[in-house]
């Protein structure tokens, strides 16, 4: 929108002027992370140094058990979460795609509403109701908890793409004899893996970064890393900041390795389609 | 053939609405419930004590400190988030060699955790060797004993690292919105005579104000409700200077265990985030 004519190289050289400088913003934190978390306790007090390779950090949480307990907690959570929000989204989110009930219009502007609702204000009856429920510090309790934000998100996500998928293929497939529900199990889903392993994805990355619910309903055995994280760093005077670096890197690994085939969807996953 | 799907979409239904009655509307019933009552974890029993909650809570100093807290950081953070996004969705809108790679780049925060992100940011405001306080700041000529454990500067470090964690989302959807603008509008407005800053005032502007509206209320939401960075970085410290109102509520319920004090609390976090996201898409919608 420059003056594309009178100066292409000037408008192309601002252009990755400012990329450039935000990105070293955006790049440096978590790079330098990963850098230190290569250093020892006493390199990491010298400024000055960029790279260590020392590889301490990461043997010492292997070799605690706590931390492998603790990561095993966050795989076994955030898998969990994500197979209830499916067993529990695909058959609500098909419903909402294909009927049009006056029920389904409300069900769809309340799944909308819950994005909006603050996790603070919905965290003190649920510590008191899991707490009676004798939930408290499981990793049921944190489960639950998680399928809170993540089921709305799946029904949600799933019900804008099943209206997308042809629904040629299943009334030829019920002519043959299938019941709707069979139809929904043996075409429709299939058609839409793509979209259920993205919001699977999804899913798992946010029960994996998780944060206040698993930290305010758990004490002991049941935490997951950033509840680890975020309480080593809070409490210990002498932090062990190549261990926390090692262990902040692990927690960052799944979204690296995820990145690139989720990029498409993040948009449309974290305004629940309020841009698509 | 409708109408003999109608039962089976609410069998396909059900589980699901149940699931979700029973966390949204329920609890919302339920911490109102408790809002009106002495409720004490460590002590036995509760009673009904009326508006007592809210009026502790409204007199209180804690208070008005946090709401102070969060307005400030609400403000400047989502204005500082909304800019740079604003200015990274133009400048990644131009096609040129390497903007997916940079697009990916800015993506990447949004799939990080929050608390690793504090974490970081931390770590390089460690006072005697945090990479920002002991190489990068000396290096500009700036001397700083401490940030983190400064009153004054403590909350605006914090506000540094939820610019940067939340930015993307914003400038996500402003691209998305700016992709959507037909190229001829820019070219018509060429035609007619237009400078760049009027096409942007007169074309682009009006046309991207459905992504920024949604952009700005998301953002206004989550910086209201800011907890983990706040948690890690400072927990709310030195004294009440980083203190927030979803800070203040932590402390509330799961350091004094005050839940009816703490729920009174919830329903005005509540109150607020819904008023401010209706009033904002009221006012842009028109």
């Amino acid at each position: 929108m420059l003056n594309r004519k009178r100066n292409p190289y000037g408008k192309l050289l601002l252009i990755y002027v400012i990329v450039l400088a935000i990105s070293v913003y955006y790049f440096f934190p978590v790079v330098w992370i990963f850098l230190s978390s290569f250093k020892t306790i006493p390199q990491v007090h010298d400024p000055h140094l960029i790279f260590g390779s020392s590889l301490r950090a990461y043997q010492s949480l292997l070799s605690s058990l706590q931390f492998t307990k603790y990561a095993l907690n966050s795989l076994v959570i955030g898998i969990s979460t994500v197979l209830g929000s499916l067993v529990l989204g695909i058959p609500a989110g098909y419903s909402l795609a294909r009927f049009r009930t006056r029920i389904s219009e409300t069900t769809t502007t309340w799944v909308i509403l819950t994005r909006m609702v603050p996790p603070f204000g919905i965290i003190i009856p649920f510590y008191i109701v899991i707490t009676q429920l004798k939930l408290f510090d499981t990793l049921l309790g944190v489960i639950i908890m998680h399928l809170t934000f993540n089921l709305p998100f799946v029904v949600w996500f799933l019900s804008t793409y099943f209206s997308e998928v042809p629904v040629e293929l299943e009334e030829s497939a019920m002519i043959d004899g299938c019941g709707r529900i069979q139809a929904l199990l043996r075409i429709t889903v299939p058609v839409s893996l793509p979209a259920i392993m993205a919001v699977s994805i999804l899913c798992f990355l946010f029960s994996w970064n998780e944060f206040l619910f698993a930290f305010m309903l758990t004490s002991k055995d049941a935490r997951t890393i950033p509840v680890i994280i975020a309480t080593i760093t809070g409490v210990a005077f002498q932090i062990d900041y190549p261990a926390m670096c090692a262990a902040s890197t692990f927690c960052m690994l799944p979204a690296f390795v995820f990145i690139s085939y989720v990029q498409k969807y993040v948009v449309r996953g974290l305004t629940m389609g309020a841009v698509k | 053939m409708k109408k003999r799907g109608i039962p089976e979409s609410y069998l396909l239904l059900s589980p699901a609405l149940f699931f979700l009655f029973l966390i949204s509307i329920y609890p919302f019933v339920y911490a109102l419930y408790i809002s009106f009552q002495n409720l004490i974890l460590y002590r036995p029993g509760s009673s009904f004590v009326g508006l007592e909650n809210y009026r502790v809570l409204f007199a209180g100093r804690d208070f008005a400190n946090s709401f102070q807290v969060s307005i400030l950081f609400t403000l400047i953070s989502v204005g500082a988030s909304f800019l740079v996004g604003l200015i990274l969705a133009i400048v990644l809108n131009e096609k040129f060699r390497g903007c997916s790679i940079f697009r990916t780049i800015f993506t990447l925060p949004l799939t990080i955790a929050p608390v690793v992100a504090g974490f970081g940011w931390r770590f390089m405001l460690e006072g005697d060797f945090g990479v920002i306080t002991a190489s990068l700041l000396p290096a500009l000529g700036i001397q700083v004993k401490t940030i983190l454990g400064s009153a004054s500067l403590a909350i605006y470090s914090i506000i540094a690292a939820d610019v940067w964690i939340k930015t993307p989302l914003v400038f996500l959807i402003l691209l998305a919105g700016l992709q959507a603008i037909p190229v001829d509008l820019y070219e018509a407005g060429k035609v007619d005579g237009a400078s760049s800053f009027g096409l942007f005032r007169h074309v682009t502007l009006p046309l991207l104000k459905y992504p920024i509206m949604v952009s700005v209320v998301i953002r206004t939401i989550d910086a209201i409700n800011a907890f983990d960075l706040i948690y890690v970085m400072t927990r709310g410290g030195p004294g009440t200077s980083s203190e927030t109102l979803a800070m203040l509520g932590w402390r509330f319920g799961f350091v004094y265990f005050d839940m009816g004090l703490a729920s009174a609390l919830a329903v005005f976090i509540i109150v607020l985030t819904l008023a401010i996201a209706l009033l904002m898409i009221r006012s842009m919608t028109k």
